[in-house]
């Protein structure tokens, strides 16, 4: 606790101007003692500007009850988290309170100035050591292992240290609590000692950087879902926009790549929406099954939870601290995809902020810099190689998946702008999509990826030679036959041309066959990557096959037919006869083109 | 005894200010204007000892000086679920049906905190309306919430 003497010198909703006499520090934590209250309620709060001798905190609560002179207790450190085992299978708010601890202590309505640490003292952990006593290691350095669901958790030096330290001690392997002392480390440069337990902290607005070097995006992160997958890849690393207007299927689609994609570990931010929708994915997800270990999907995944009727302040810390934790388990050598849910939210708390600031407002009143803030968050994806001194090099991954929710729509609107400027793919869920009953309802010509030809080697080396060829091609196929549909929109079928229909007719076949896929399907939602290569190949022989039709009726049974066996074979197991049985017909009226059956 | 202030500085549409100490944010405060009737607001801002109010029933008629007097606490309700049934109230929570007054001694504080997410339950429970149009197409769910344009 410092000796600055500091108290508040007004009140403006969640923001409060206090009046210190020695130094604050940007953006350190402070809080607010509320004298109005018989136990002394502390609120949480962070400097967000310094004025003199003055400085605005924005507070992470309702501010009621302040008064001017309470007390202001400044921490003399910035917002910080604590990491370690323990945060998987978790719900926390934005400041990482553990929410379902705080039910049990506090009841089940949040009480205001109440938190608990991040991490549990009283579970044990099995340790086992890996550095040996003497070795020079640095931060991000592995000592030893924790066994974390199914994640072998690293303990590591702490990230906050700057030069080489020397192991001194470490403790045996054995059961401790997080916040035993395992290890002593003896700072190299001025000899000071430095306990090591299995919790560190770390600032959250900060990124860490205790990594060799940063990778180039190269490698898909297969998420299972065939279009994305395929039309717009997202790289592991990388990051991705996803507009989710109302009843376009973006909590199933987030479900399903949560589900299926090979991260190991999954972070969801729920931040700032509805808590009725909220509260889905916090009993959706313990009941959904890990297709890769057969446990419950939470045991891999952290849900970061600030709903619209919890405090402001505290939803503008909320994707830093998901962010945070992402960026700690990368460390790991792992590959970690934050789904940020949505980050519109996140981006309507900083306006409020800015609005109580009384900045010069940019466009729809949203802070100048929210272009910068945007991309310095999703900055924070990103694919580096970690230089472990013991155990040498490896890759870890964070993958942002950020969503925006532009009212009515509207694409121009500044967060979409600002986020579709950083991301490297844009995913458009549309909700005419959706009512269309074309799931995952991502309009295939609305939405773009960039990795597809950054990653174009490693996807043509995962699939087959000439698969991005072949995607482009198709895509344009696509859009073609869908031009196409827009005019026979207007001019009605009989005016078409047989060759046009036709066209027609194999775009939508593209769409029913290999875009749309049933994320209730056991099969079709879990796709193989073997599988979806040969059924583009198949796709593929009947889009280029020149079928010699003598009406469009004859068209349109035919190219139905097809439609119909690549929408059983999606559902079939690959391993049964049935699957092959499908296959052999499809290729039998390939090279039967006359018959019709 | 608490203190009457007389001199209002600044009213500026519902939002008046005036010069008080030891005010909290978010507390009540009436007005008694000139005319004897009485009027409600809460503290919506404070700079040192300026203190901004908003009244609930707009500041027209109000003189700068009205007499201000702070509650010292916060908007609260009496609340008693056998008094409450079939009453009428005001928006700050005064009866207006000419029935007998509430004492209660649970009193509830409007602003109230919000509750955990993580012990909520999935809507699931549906509600009768009894209007086909409602039940059959766009069913209501309990704790939903809901629209009408």
């Amino acid at each position: 606790m410092s000796t600055n003497a500091a108290s508040v010198v007004g009140v403006y909703g969640n923001m409060i101007c206090a009046k210190f006499t020695t130094s604050v520090k940007m953006n350190e934590v402070a809080y607010i003692e509320i004298s109005a209250e018989k136990e002394k309620t502390q609120l949480k709060a962070e400097v967000i500007r310094v004025r003199g001798s003055e400085c605005d905190l924005q507070v992470f609560e309702d501010s009621r009850k302040a008064k001017v002179g309470d007390r202001v207790i400044f921490s003399r450190e910035l917002l910080s988290i604590e990491l370690g085992p323990g945060l998987l299978n978790n719900v926390y708010d934005g400041l990482a309170n553990p929410l379902e601890e705080l039910a049990l202590r506090a009841g089940f309505f949040l009480k205001r100035g109440f938190y608990l640490k991040t991490i549990n003292r009283a579970n044990k952990w099995k340790f086992n050591p890996l550095a040996k006593v003497g070795d020079i290691l640095k931060a991000g350095d592995c000592v030893g292992f924790v066994n974390e669901g199914s994640v072998k958790h690293r303990i590591m030096i702490p990230f906050t240290i700057l030069c080489k330290v020397k192991l001194l001690n470490i403790s045996s392997s054995g059961d401790y609590s997080a916040d035993y002392p395992l290890a002593e480390v003896e700072d190299m440069n001025n000899g000071a000692k430095i306990t090591v337990s299995m919790i560190q902290k770390w600032p959250v607005k900060k990124a860490i950087k205790s990594y060799k070097e940063k990778l180039l995006p190269n490698t898909p992160l297969t998420t299972k879902v065939r279009i994305v997958d395929a039309l717009f890849p997202i790289a592991e690393g990388g990051s991705a926009c996803i507009p989710g207007p109302f009843g376009s299927g973006k909590t199933v689609f987030q479900q399903s790549v949560s589900k299926f994609c090979d991260a190991e570990v999954v972070i969801v931010a729920a931040c700032g929406e509805r808590a009725g929708e909220v509260v889905e994915t916090l009993k959706e997800f313990p009941t959904i099954k890990d297709p890769k270990t057969g446990k419950s999907l939470m045991e891999r995944t952290i849900i970061i939870c600030n709903t619209s009727s919890m405090p402001v302040a505290a939803r503008e810390a909320s994707v830093y601290t998901a962010v945070t934790m992402a960026e700690y388990y990368r460390q790991m050598g792992i590959r970690v995809l934050l789904l940020a849910d949505s980050t519109s939210r996140w981006a309507q708390a900083l306006r409020e902020m800015s609005g109580r600031l009384e900045e010069i407002p940019g466009e729809e009143a949203f802070p100048a810099y929210l272009g910068s803030l945007v991309s310095a968050f999703y900055e924070r994806a990103g694919l580096v190689l970690l230089n472990d001194t013991n155990l040498g090099e490896s890759r870890g991954s964070v993958t942002i998946m950020g969503t925006v929710s532009p009212a009515g729509g509207n694409f121009e609107e500044p967060v979409t702008q600002s986020t579709l400027a950083v991301v490297g793919c844009f995913l458009g869920l549309t909700y005419s999509r959706s009512y269309a009953k074309r799931f995952p309802a991502i309009a295939p010509l609305d939405s773009w990826s960039k990795y597809l030809d950054i990653m174009s080697d490693s996807l043509n080396n995962l699939y087959y030679e000439n698969w991005v060829s072949d995607i482009k091609e198709l895509l344009t196929i696509y859009a073609h036959g869908q031009k196409i549909g827009d005019q026979m929109k207007v001019v009605g079928e009989e005016d078409l041309t047989l060759e046009d229909f036709v066209s027609f007719l194999k775009s939508e076949f593209f769409d029913s066959a290999f875009l749309q896929q049933n994320a209730f399907d056991a099969c079709d939602s879990n796709p193989s990557i073997g599988r979806t290569a040969i059924l583009l190949k198949e796709i593929k022989k009947v889009i280029f096959s020149n079928f010699k039709f003598k009406d469009k009726s004859e068209a349109r049974d035919r190219i139905f037919k097809f439609t119909s066996l690549f929408k059983e074979l999606n559902i079939v197991d690959e391993k049964t006869t049935e699957y092959s049985e499908i296959l052999e017909e499809i290729r039998n009226l390939l090279l039967n083109k006359a018959v019709i059956k | 005894m608490r203190k009457i202030y007389h001199k209002i500085d600044q009213i500026k549409g519902p939002v008046v200010q005036l010069k008080a100490k030891g005010i909290q944010f978010g507390e009540l405060a009436y007005i008694q204007l000139g005319d004897g009737t009485r009027t409600y607001g809460q503290v919506i801002k404070i700079d040192n000892d300026n203190v901004a109010l908003q009244v609930f029933a707009g500041s027209k008629g109000i003189s700068t000086d009205d007499r201000v007097q702070f509650l010292g606490n916060q908007v609260r309700l009496s609340f008693d679920e056998k008094l409450l049934k079939g009453r009428i109230f005001n928006g700050i929570g005064e009866e207006i049906d000419g029935k007998v007054g509430i004492n209660s001694s649970v009193q509830v504080e409007v602003n109230g905190p919000s509750f955990n997410p993580a012990k909520r339950v999935i809507p699931s429970k549906m509600i009768h309306t009894g209007i086909p149009m409602i039940d059959m197409f766009n069913t209501l769910v309990e704790s939903q919430k809901n629209t009408y344009i």
